[in-house]
């Protein structure tokens, strides 16, 4: 809108303030970035000057781009336990009851919470798959060792049924995704 | 910064906005402006403009945009019926808050038989 010759602090400060502003709906930070783009433009007029230390002073009266933008969200971002955190802890803490089945409905419910951040749901939903990853391992090193013999590397897709070793396997990567899960809900509401 | 009154300032804040606007429309800077006139109630200019928008969406306010003689066209913001409706309502409690607070800070909360 504005055909001023910006500067580059003034860019830089707004650059910041987009970046800050990215957890916003899109219209919402275009609308909040266009605001304090106006302030400035407004305020500088008003000094009647766009000398560096005119723009330092008014960037610093509106306080850091990251202040603005943490009050620019919803106050309550709490995370709470509600039903489906609950449902997606008890799908993956007994998932191995229906071994691939019980993961993937644990990692559909987990990614629609808004409990967790996107870091969390990640090492959740990782833990599974790099516990079931290790466990094969160990049953192939078992079975390689044990040279050959069928007892203790028995193939669990033969029959559909699963030996001691996948069954602990599988309870435990659950268990440990779920785990971890829980222990990241309730926290001090710090950020 | 002191605690108590940063969480005094995010209380007040709204209602002062609310009360800028009680005599005349006003656009964004105007308010903020006004706001960090006053010692002590604006920390970062720039966290008024959320706050602007939170008092639009509980329709405490609306905003309308008009031409100025200097510069773009400014977003004015104007009182609604439910906004003053608040203030209204804010200034009372705020006059007994302030009113019962000062008796206790400055008789240390004796009883004000001959003080009042």
């Amino acid at each position: 809108m504005t055909t001023m010759r910006r500067d580059p602090l003034v860019d830089d400060y707004l650059r910041r303030l987009k970046a800050a502003a990215a957890g916003l709906p899109r219209e919402r930070r275009a609308e909040l970035v266009g605001e304090i783009e106006e302030h400035v433009d407004a305020a500088l007029r008003e000094a009647g000057t766009e000398d560096e230390t005119a723009v330092r002073n008014v960037l610093e009266r509106l306080g850091s781009p990251e202040e603005i933008a943490a009050a620019a969200r919803p106050p309550s971002i709490v995370p709470e336990r509600g039903w489906l955190e609950t449902a997606a802890l008890i799908v993956l803490a007994v998932s191995f009851l229906l071994p691939v089945a019980g993961y993937l409905i644990g990692a559909g419910l987990v990614p629609a919470s808004k409990a967790w951040d996107g870091r969390e749901k990640t090492i959740g939903l990782l833990i599974p798959p790099i516990v079931v990853l290790a466990g094969a391992l160990v049953v192939v090193a078992a079975a390689a060792s044990a040279g050959g013999s069928t007892n203790v590397g028995e193939e669990p897709s033969a029959d559909g049924g699963l030996g001691p070793l996948e069954l602990a396997v599988a309870v435990l990567s659950g268990f440990m995704a779920s785990a971890y899960l829980a222990s990241r809900l309730r926290r001090p509401t710090a950020g | 910064m002191e605690p108590a009154l940063s969480q005094l300032r995010r209380g007040v804040l709204e209602y002062c906005v609310l009360a800028l606007l009680r005599q005349q429309e006003r656009y964004g800077f105007e308010l903020v402006r006004s706001l960090s006139a006053v010692d002590g109630l604006v920390t970062s200019e720039g966290t008024i403009y959320p706050l602007l928008t939170r008092l639009r969406k509980e329709a405490l306010v609306t905003t309308f945009w008009q031409e100025s003689a200097s510069g773009p066209p400014r977003r004015y913001y104007r009182l609604t019926d439910a906004g003053g409706a608040a203030l209204a309502s804010f200034s009372e409690d705020w006059a007994r808050f302030r009113d019962g607070v000062d008796a206790l800070l400055t008789h240390g909360g004796r009883d004000d038989h001959d003080a009042a």
